[in-house]
């Protein structure tokens, strides 16, 4: 697929959003390049696709699918990005009996490009991480623990800049209060950090001092709680530069991706995508590096 | 005239703004959730080789026999042959493994939730991926020392919501209460400890059972709850015993 043809889908898709009627020279505009961001969660160790009697999950899901489709989404548009938002270990035999080995090798071999922790990537203590870790061959990154003062110290970076076609795209993100969550012992001397003061740390930092053109949150704190515990939803409405959250740790099953509204009153996607790798959220953002397009607002979702 | 120059103003910073206007503008966003179906996408060949050695490691092991079972089990409330049959379980290995630690203690009763057993046990062979299915969780066997007190509340817990999968105690549901109280086959006495064998889970306070986190003591023996299903299964083999389990009316409505 060309990138006029798919600007064109882009207008007449029946998703939401802010384009409108796109004017003739603007689709003939070669200034217009397509960033898409493939996305995962809570992959919890699922390599195959799920098995037994139940529809909703029979012979679906799996990386071995999700694979299959980074590859082909590369193939039509080589400005792809495929993140996850932790929760990699944990959840079949496999993890039982290959440890963190077998996930990280297999996300490395489908082409993962960024990830982060959740809170089961402690379940087998931190060493239980760091042993497995050079089987990752794409970066895990947090920006709210703190690991200076254990083994994982200098192992993971707080935020990453990709550069595609003059665009780039600064990704940060944030775990879980491990408290209560996950043994003392599992997580020895690692500091949270409060998620909010980081966001707004790290949207600073990326969106006006790294220049960013798109900023990407990849978070682990859940999509939303009755309680006021921090959450994405919190998190959208307390950030001001922060484009896309990618959420985890709910395990929610979200139809279509949300659009809420930002604390400057713009637009911010959140999304997640269901576990086990049954469902790959798929982002795309369209820039005009001409400078010259109408930048999209914040419409209300009449669906 | 002047407003020929405001005009003229209007223009010229226009044109300025646009050609500074080097920055890229994000135009739209298009968004999509694909369901991992067959249809979106096909089984990549490199990650089915990459995991094939693996899996057939795996698929050896979980299809090995550990035990016969003399008839199916299923869940059911108040009490029911599979809940019983954990029940009983965990507290035989609960009691083994406290006095192969070296614990001044004996766990009496012991508790596992309704909602963490995941499957039924078939009739015939048991196979360690069925144990899996059943335990899927990486659940810890910990020990929780109770006051008086707080044992009748979790109990109370467990009537009020039906029963439960529990083992060493006897008693009966009453208005939503537990009532005629046997623990260990002796009178419940209110001015006493009792010891609860359990899952790390419930133990920090899942599934609503806050009142197990107002305990004396609580001491993680570091068991997978899973590992020791499994070694229990492989001795009851290694002593030709089938598994088996049976309806006592550990728990019933009054």
């Amino acid at each position: 697929m060309n990138r006029r043809i798919f600007i064109r889908n882009v207008a007449a898709g029946t998703t939401g959003l802010a384009l409108g009627p796109a004017p003739l020279s603007l689709l003939a505009n070669n200034e217009l390049l397509t960033i898409t961001i493939l996305h995962t969660n809570d992959i919890h160790s699922h390599i195959e696709p799920f098995t037994g009697s139940d529809e909703r999950y029979n012979n679906k899901g799996g990386l071995a699918r999700i694979s299959e489709i980074a590859k082909v989404h590369r193939k039509m548009n080589p400005n792809t990005l495929l993140f996850d938002a932790g929760d990699m270990f944990q959840g079949t035999p496999y993890f039982n009996y290959f440890k963190g080995e077998l996930i990280l090798k297999t996300m490395s071999a489908a082409g993962y490009d960024l990830g982060t922790i959740g809170n089961h990537e402690f379940d087998n203590g931190l060493q239980g991480f760091l042993d497995p870790l050079p089987n990752a061959k794409f970066p895990l990154i947090t920006s709210n623990y703190d690991f200076s003062d254990t083994i994982l110290a200098g192992k993971f970076e707080r935020c990453k800049i990709f550069k595609q076609d003059g665009i780039r795209i600064g990704v940060y993100a944030l775990g879980i209060e491990l408290e209560g969550l996950v043994g003392k012992k599992n997580y020895g001397n690692t500091v949270y950090n409060d998620p909010l003061t980081v966001a707004h740390e790290m949207e600073y930092l990326l969106k006006n001092e790294m220049d960013c053109d798109l900023v990407v949150c990849l978070s682990h704190l859940g999509l939303k709680y009755r309680d006021d515990k921090v959450s994405d939803l919190v998190l959208a409405a307390e950030t001001s530069m922060t484009d896309l959250i990618i959420g985890g740790h709910t395990h929610s099953y979200v139809e279509k991706p949300l659009v809420e509204k930002n604390k400057a009153g713009n637009p911010v996607i959140v999304n997640q995508a269901w576990w086990g790798g049954l469902v790959v959220g798929k982002i795309d953002f369209v820039f005009d590096r001409s400078g010259k397009g109408k930048p999209v607002v914040y419409t209300k979702n009449l669906e | 005239m002047r407003h020929s120059f405001s005009y003229g103003l209007l223009i010229t910073s226009f044109l300025f703004f646009v050609s500074c206007g080097h920055e890229a503008v994000k135009t739209a966003y298009q968004t999509e959730n694909i369901s991992v179906s067959e249809q979106a996408g096909a089984l990549d060949s490199s990650i089915v080789n990459l995991y094939k050695p693996y899996k057939e490691i795996l698929d050896k092991d979980m299809n090995r026999v550990i035990s016969v079972s003399e008839f199916v089990m299923e869940k059911d409330k108040p009490e029911s042959l599979l809940t019983n049959f954990l029940g009983d379980l965990l507290l035989h290995e609960g009691q083994r493994v406290a006095k192969e630690e070296g614990m001044d203690f004996v766990p009496s009763i012991s508790y596992y939730n309704y909602g963490g057993i995941r499957t039924s046990i078939p009739q015939g062979d048991i196979t360690v991926e069925k144990v899996f299915e059943l335990m899927p969780f990486e659940n810890e066997m910990v020990f929780i020392e109770l006051s008086g007190a707080d044992t009748k509340a979790f109990l109370d817990y467990i009537a009020d919501h039906g029963g439960d999968s529990v083992g060493g105690v006897r008693f009966s549901i009453k208005n939503e209460r537990a009532t005629h109280i046997k623990i260990n086959g002796e009178d419940f006495d209110p001015q006493k400890n009792y010891w609860i064998v359990t899952n790390d889970y419930v133990a920090a306070g899942g599934d609503g059972l806050a009142v197990l986190r107002d305990r004396i003591n609580f001491i993680n023996s570091g068991k997978l709850i899973r590992d020791v299903i499994i070694q229990n299964f492989e001795e009851h083999q290694k002593n030709n015993e089938k598994l088996t389990a049976k309806l006592d009316g550990r728990m019933r409505y009054e």
